[in-house]
């Protein structure tokens, strides 16, 4: 009877993991076509994010022109959710239940993600997230999602790393809004620094919409502060860079992803306020850098009209470039099952976009965590390592 | 002020006219054979939105008081919930009742300036004041809130039943909204309704004929309330993620945009403007990016061409409808 | 410190101080609070720099010209939008100005929602140091532009049959048509005077803030908060209650919590309202009942 007991229940375990292997499931893919969604902020106050979707989807036109994937175009879908966590679950089901697609590659605004996280894990779609960084959107591990993007903790940690990496910085302060997003890159880069034996000597915050810092820049400026951490969109993160430099508040600072470097620059409409302000950098190199220089020729070309190249356009094409590289090496049997298992055994995969390379396993679905750093070095703006060392 | 019992019609269909009301969620009750996972969703969504429409139409278009907090009502109801539901994995109906208690609560408390005589512009300012004070709190009482990252709703339960899909929650939806606008429109018939209706037309005249409108105008918030905070409720059962940024400034526009597009003061009204601005996604898909044009638009339009909302063409079309949910 | 805030919170002020006088206009003479009012700051600083960065015009010109264009836009609201429903409730004339303003909102960001524009560079760059405090250019000229406006709408309310004539219509526009005036084009004349002080302000703003179509929604609400603390329907009330509202912020933030910074203006409305609804320079606002 126990013998019984054991067979049966090896037969039901054997059944089990023979299941996933029969279930194929082939949905979004006909002869000629793979069906990819992109769901992203097109519209409302956060619609500048939405070049990346916009750069995704140029990506993909690009490969259609080369041939497509084993005689498939692909065929993008564009979904807005303006960054609303209503419409951004409403976006998922459009995607999943209505245009059937294959896989989903996007997600930015890492609200409307985590939002979306238990929607499209229960649907089985796979989903390379582009663009959120929240980490909690791919932790803990879910087996169809991916995060083709460094994580708002890979930059936390590399901006305390490039703080401490100024020789002598001891006291180190932080501004940041107080929101998720903010705070993602903060609270790695206070372990960061505390792992180092370094407690933030000061803490302020800036609410968004705030036309002015006076207040948090003489905080700071009154605690003496040998680094500054800031995370802050570009329009407050401009406001207090001017304030900075009009209050003399001299200490270096290094800044989050979410803000454009050049961008920033622009809307001061000055150089003097940028110098000693560093910014984390997912890519190679400058988005105008030689490094750049392929995935521009790819993407640029494939805007849609009106649509401008913005540092934003390329966060996001380099998940769709690993994606694509899965797909070819799927070949012509497309199966969801067999795309999720052929990312996870992606290792050291090199995007051409996205800074170092990507690599996954059952257990990490995390793919990309080397990070840089952009700034003015000796009146040049540079993509640095650690403080004044240029990057390889 | 016609249109209720009394103005001419038998009595024996009046009564009959009342149960048609009943037939529309009777007829709804089929729907989730013929649509598809996503389109359910949005039916949910716009059931939410049907709450929030009739309860801040009470306030606005009944009580005629300028109340912007009703963003914060949606906002404290679904926080409401989605807290006894995250931290002490209470089940769905009593995290629904709290939900449309705190939103009472809420409404009385925005009632308390409108007694110290704060009405119109001033109370419209305070109350939006109120609503952004609000989104604040949500930030920054994290130990309860989680902050702005938001909370991860757990699954509703209902008496030990998880509803897991969004046809379960339609029918759990439906019977709540039935219930509810069911009784704001019995409400609004009542002698109560029609105080309502005498304070906003007249205040001082309703007070020297022996209204006591404090008493009315605590009432009529709180109910608001209630409503509201109860369709904040459902959205945390639906989205099953709340956050601060989802009962901002924008979000309060879009309630404006329900009740006006629909209609002031009509309940059929709140119901179909929820069900076009609900759906507004859709119908601009092939127009990215004009959605918030094309909705202010739209405002514009109802307001300077059709000041009774999408409401008067139903009552155009139907002379029942127009007896009994009309009034102009 | 505290020499500083107090100059910095002055200078920020005064940009507060600019939005409630505008609003205060519409308000005093037409008996409307423009919840779009921002909106409008935001149409104005797009006109400049469409009229600038597009056109290739001078930057004064241009600014003059969307001065102009803007007063043409607000005269135009209230014949348009505005007159038609003016019998009806004021809850309509809340939701109008609300529908004009996302309208704006939504049209700026169907041409340029998707990309960061420059303003114009126009004030001088630099810094003035009067002893320990720090000066920008642009705080003085921001400083100067209020004041200068101040002086205009004082004479012109005090010392011109207008006052009277605002008076008038905002007691009882019928009366006021009684009596002889044009209560239809005075309402559209102070529409546009409130739509060219909000292009003032946008001007003044823009280099601060930067162009984008959400970058006047933070000054309604303090607008509105300057407005109640110095009293509903008074110019000088609204130019204190933007000043205190300026250095306040500055002063929780630097010694209370920068967390506070931006919740100042909400408390400021609800208690204000609460314990003393006329403000500090206004008339009750409150109704008997």
């Amino acid at each position: 009877m126990a013998r019984f007991a054991i067979a049966l229940a090896g037969a039901a375990l054997a059944a089990l993991a023979v299941a996933p292997a029969v279930a194929q499931d082939r949905t979004g893919v006909t002869d000629t076509t793979i069906k990819i969604g992109i769901p992203g902020p097109l519209t409302g106050p956060n619609a500048s994010f939405g070049a990346a979707a916009y750069g995704i989807a140029a990506y993909y036109k690009w490969v259609n022109d080369q041939g497509g994937v084993h005689g498939r175009k692909i065929e993008a879908i564009l979904a807005d959710y303006a960054c609303n966590e209503a419409k951004g679950v409403a976006v998922a089901k459009k995607l999943i239940h209505e245009d059937k697609v294959f896989l989903i590659n996007g997600g930015i605004c890492s609200g409307v993600a985590l939002a979306m996280r238990p929607v499209i894990e229960e649907s089985g779609v796979p989903w390379v997230v582009s663009t959120a960084v929240n980490q909690k959107i791919t932790e803990p591990v879910a087996k169809n999602i991916f995060h083709g993007s460094q994580t708002s903790r890979d930059a936390g940690v590399n901006m305390g790393k490039f703080a401490l990496s100024k020789p002598g910085a001891r006291k180190i302060g932080l501004i940041g809004h107080t929101n998720e997003w903010a705070k993602g890159y903060l609270d790695p880069m206070r372990d960061q620094l505390k792992a180092a034996g370094v407690a933030p000597a000061i803490e302020v915050t800036m609410e968004r919409g705030q036309t002015d810092a006076t207040a948090q820049v003489l905080k700071l400026k009154e605690a003496n502060l040998d680094f500054v951490g800031v995370a802050l969109y570009e329009p407050e993160l401009a406001i207090f860079l001017r304030d900075a430099h009009k209050y003399g508040l001299a200490a270096p600072k290094v800044g989050s992803m979410g803000a454009d470097y050049v961008n920033t620059e622009k809307r001061l409409g000055a150089r003097e306020p940028m110098e000693g302000f560093f910014q984390v950098f997912q890519y190679k190199d400058l988005t105008d850098g030689p490094g750049m220089k392929k995935a521009r020729d790819m993407i640029v070309p494939n805007l849609p009209a009106g649509q401008q190249m913005t540092d934003f356009t390329f966060y996001g094409p380099g998940s769709a470039v690993a994606i694509v590289h899965v797909l070819n090496k799927i070949g012509r049997d497309l199966t969801r099952e067999k795309f999720v298992a052929e990312m996870e055994k992606l290792k050291d995969f090199d995007t051409g976009i996205v800074a170092g390379k990507l690599s996954f396993s059952p257990e990490d679905h995390q793919g990309a965590h080397q990070l840089y750093v952009v700034g003015y070095d000796g009146g040049k703006l540079s993509v640095l390592e650690a403080w004044g060392k240029k990057a390889q | 002020m016609t249109g209720t019992a009394g103005s001419g019609t038998d009595r024996a269909s009046f009564a009959a006219s009342g149960r048609v009301f009943w037939l529309l969620p009777l007829a709804l009750l089929g729907l989730p054979l013929v649509i598809g996972s996503y389109v359910q969703y949005i039916v949910n969504l716009t059931l939410v939105y049907v709450l929030v429409g009739v309860g801040f139409n009470v306030v606005l278009g009944n009580l005629g008081q300028l109340a912007f907090a009703n963003a914060a009502f949606f906002g404290i109801g679904a926080y409401a919930t989605g807290t006894l539901m995250y931290h002490l994995k209470a089940p769905f109906p009593l995290a629904l009742c709290a939900g449309a208690l705190a939103g009472g609560l809420a409404g009385a408390l925005v009632a308390l300036p409108a007694l110290r005589g704060i009405r119109a512009f001033y109370l419209a300012i305070m109350t939006l004041a109120f609503g952004e004070l609000m989104r604040w709190i949500y930030i920054n009482a994290d130990a309860v809130t989680l902050g702005s990252m938001g909370m991860q709703v757990p699954r509703p339960t209902l008496f030990g039943y998880v509803l897991v899909t969004d046809v379960d929650k339609y029918y759990v939806f439906l019977a709540v909204v039935t219930l509810l606008v069911a009784a704001t429109a019995n409400l609004l018939r009542s002698r109560v309704g029609r105080a309502f209706t005498a304070i906003r037309d007249n205040e001082l005249a309703a007070a020297s004929i022996g209204i006591p409108t404090a008493r009315y105008m605590v009432l009529a918030f709180a109910w608001s309330g209630v409503v509201v905070g109860t369709a904040g409720a459902l959205y945390a059962a639906l989205v099953r993620h709340v956050s601060p940024e989802a009962f901002n400034l924008l979000e309060l526009i879009l309630h404006f945009g329900i009740v006006m597009v629909g209609g002031l003061a009509s309940l059929a009204g709140s119901i179909l403007g929820a069900a076009v601005l609900t759906a507004a996604p859709e119908m601009f898909r092939d127009l990215p990016g004009y959605e918030e044009l094309l909705i202010a638009i739209l405002m514009v339009a109802v307001l300077l061409l059709m000041p009774k909302g999408l409401a008067s063409l139903l009552a155009r079309a139907s002379p029942l409808f127009r007896q009994r949910y009309f009034r102009d | 410190m505290l020499a500083q805030l107090l100059v910095s919170g002055f200078a920020q002020g005064c940009l507060y101080a600019l939005v409630a006088l505008a609003m205060t206009v519409v308000y005093r003479a037409t008996t409307v609070v423009n919840f779009g009012h921002g909106d409008l700051v935001m149409a104005g600083a797009f006109c400049v720099y469409v009229l600038v960065v597009l056109a290739g015009a001078d930057f004064f010109l241009s600014a003059a010209l969307a001065v102009v264009l803007l007063f043409a836009l607000g005269w135009a609201i209230q014949a348009g939008l505005i007159r038609p429903i003016l019998a009806g409730p004021h809850l309509s004339l809340a939701m109008m100005a609300i529908a004009v303003g996302y309208a704006l909102r939504g049209g700026a960001r169907v041409l340029w929602g998707r990309e960061v524009l420059p303003f114009p560079k126009v004030f001088p760059q630099g810094i003035i140091k009067l002893g320990p405090v720090i000066l920008s250019p642009s705080d003085l000229i921001v400083a100067g532009v209020v004041a200068a406006t101040l002086a205009v709408l004082a004479f012109v309310f005090l010392a011109t049959p207008v006052g009277k004539t605002a008076q008038a219509v905002f007691q009882s526009p019928r009366g006021a048509a009684l009596v002889g005036i044009d209560v239809g084009a005075f309402h559209r004349t102070m529409w546009g005077i409130g739509a060219a002080m909000a292009a003032l302000g946008g001007i003044l703003i823009a280099p601060i803030t930067l162009l984008y179509p959400d970058m006047a929604a933070s000054t309604l609400i303090r607008g509105f908060a300057a407005m109640t603390l110095g009293g509903f329907g008074s110019l000088p009330g609204a130019v204190l209650g933007g000043l205190l509202l300026g250095v306040g912020e500055l002063l929780v933030g630097a010694y209370v919590s920068t967390k506070l910074i931006d919740i100042t203006a909400y408390l400021i409305i609800i208690l204000v309202l609460l314990l003393r609804p006329s403000g500090l320079l206004g008339r009750p606002a409150v109704v008997r009942v």
